[in-house]
């Protein structure tokens, strides 16, 4: 059975300028990859429905987080090729600052899906970690993948 | 009391008593003429402090000071002036050094006995304020239900693949929807601050209860639970009444669903048992809702659950820790 998501409009991906390179989590040839991901989400309904698509689409899901903190603490074991997160997620610190010391540990691919794409989190995103994906939520489950695979492969789409 | 030097007016004098706005009477020179007691309250300053000074070094800020210089002497030598006769809004200065915002009109006169400019300003610190809650509000309900439509979705997709039939996802989407919508009913009604598992589990088992012993019922203390815990709660009991109604106690006659919470050490625990049906046998555990219990009770309250498939029904228990649980009245 098909179904018909809400037709919102996708954000202007900012990650269309970002230059391929290993300083930018490039994973070389992967854009059909099988990809390892890590899911931050507080939202469980939201994480299994990306923890679903991506797996549907051929990928391995890490784990899900619904903290920052609990990412962070798992990132070097679980060793993931991507991480997917949200950007508020509840208490703790959140999905920027994650992805920031996501960073600091490995240059990795990031994707955010968030309800909060306003221009402060655009500034505040880019400022933070460059320029990084960031789609709005309820994010279009072919548009998730299209963007995840043209991260890995670190180049347009 | 109100004030104003060297310029004798009754009418004056009235006009400052009597005003509800701050009023500063100003001269053509820009020194202060008149000040009354609602100014002295706006601005901090008493007439005694103000009386010949410049305005723009009393209430001005900086940022505006060389414009109103060149106002004022754009008056003088033309008799026009932009912003007299008319209300705009503008930041003023307090004798703390802050500025308020200001709702200001600016009248030249000469009916007290010599040209002047009078002032009349309102502190609209609170409509600011209110503005920038609703603000507030309003992204944040942008945001919730931009989160909400993500949910939805989710229960949509997922909904989908384990449905068999298009009734089957129609019938188990439209139910999950209902309950949610209900949930989110009840935490309106509390301004989002949080919700009575008592009116959750009225709300969600008072369609199944039975006068005569059967059916569902619910018991426990008044226990408030944060939004995301009562979101959360009101899924999984939707998804064992469901499940009850299907495959459990509630789809036999005679059958009973008990739901119990009590707060423990740790938190609080929640009991959720059924007997009586004829012939209950576990249902498909890897459905959707079983799946959707175990990830909300892990992932959104942080908690542990079991359930248990005893002779005469389901049995679900649940443990919440305490940090997370709002004590109701």
């Amino acid at each position: 059975m098909s179904l018909n998501f809400p037709a919102f409009e996708p954000t202007i991906p900012a990650w269309r300028a970002l230059p391929p390179g290993p300083g930018f989590g490039h994973i070389p040839h992967a854009s059909k990859a099988r990809l390892r991901i890590m899911i931050v989400e507080d939202e469980s309904m939201v994480a299994w429905l990306l923890q679903t698509a991506l797996e549907d689409a051929g990928h391995e899901i890490a784990d899900i987080f619904s903290t920052g903190e609990d990412a962070i603490e798992a990132f070097a074991r679980l060793a993931p090729d991507l991480a997917l997160l949200d950007i508020n997620l509840g208490a703790g610190i959140d999905g920027i600052d994650t992805a920031v010391r996501l960073r600091a540990m490995r240059a990795i691919p990031l994707v955010f899906v968030s309800a909060y794409a306003d221009e402060d989190t655009r500034r505040r995103l880019s400022e933070c970690l460059g320029k990084v994906p960031l789609l709005r939520k309820p994010v279009r489950l072919n548009l998730l993948e299209e963007t995840i695979a043209a991260v890995a492969a670190g180049h347009d789409h | 009391m109100s004030h104003s030097s060297n310029i004798q007016s009754a009418d004056l004098h009235a006009v400052l008593r009597t005003a509800l706005d701050a009023v500063v009477v100003m001269r053509l020179d820009g020194t202060i003429a008149g000040w009354n007691e609602v100014a002295t309250r706006t601005f901090g300053w008493t007439f005694a402090e103000t009386e010949g000074r410049p305005m723009s070094e009393m209430i001005i800020p900086q940022q505006y000071r060389e414009a109103h210089e060149k106002g004022l002497a754009h008056y003088l030598a033309t008799g026009e002036g932009p912003v007299l006769d008319r209300h705009f809004e503008i930041s003023a200065l307090r004798n703390d050094g802050s500025e308020i915002p200001v709702e200001l009109s600016i009248t030249p006169t000469d009916q007290f006995g010599e040209r002047v400019f009078l002032g009349f300003l309102r502190d609209i610190s609170e409509r600011h304020e209110a503005k920038r809650q609703q603000e507030l509000l309003l992204g944040e309900l942008n945001h919730r239900v931009k989160n909400m439509l993500a949910v939805v979705s989710g229960i949509a997709y997922l909904t989908a693949r384990s449905a068999t039939s298009v009734d089957g996802f129609t019938r188990a989407f439209s139910g999950r929807l209902e309950a949610l919508g209900r949930a989110h009913e009840i935490l309106t009604a509390g301004v989002w601050r949080s919700g009575s598992l008592t009116t959750l589990a009225e709300a969600l088992l008072g369609p199944y209860s039975d006068s005569e012993g059967g059916g569902a019922s619910a018991k426990g203390p008044n226990v408030m639970l944060s939004p995301k815990q009562f979101l959360s709660m009101s899924m999984i009991l939707h998804e064992l009444i469901t499940n009850a109604t299907k495959y459990g106690a509630l789809s036999a006659p005679g059958g009973k669903v008990v739901l119990e919470w009590d707060r423990v050490a740790s938190g609080l625990r929640i009991d959720w048992k059924e007997s009586g049906g004829s012939g209950v046998v576990a249902p498909i555990s890897t459905g959707f809702g079983f799946k959707m219990i175990a990830l909300s009770v892990r992932h959104e309250l942080g908690g542990t659950s079991e359930m248990r498939w005893e002779d005469d029904g389901l049995a679900f228990e649940l443990h919440i820790p305490v940090c997370e649980t709002i004590e109701g009245p």
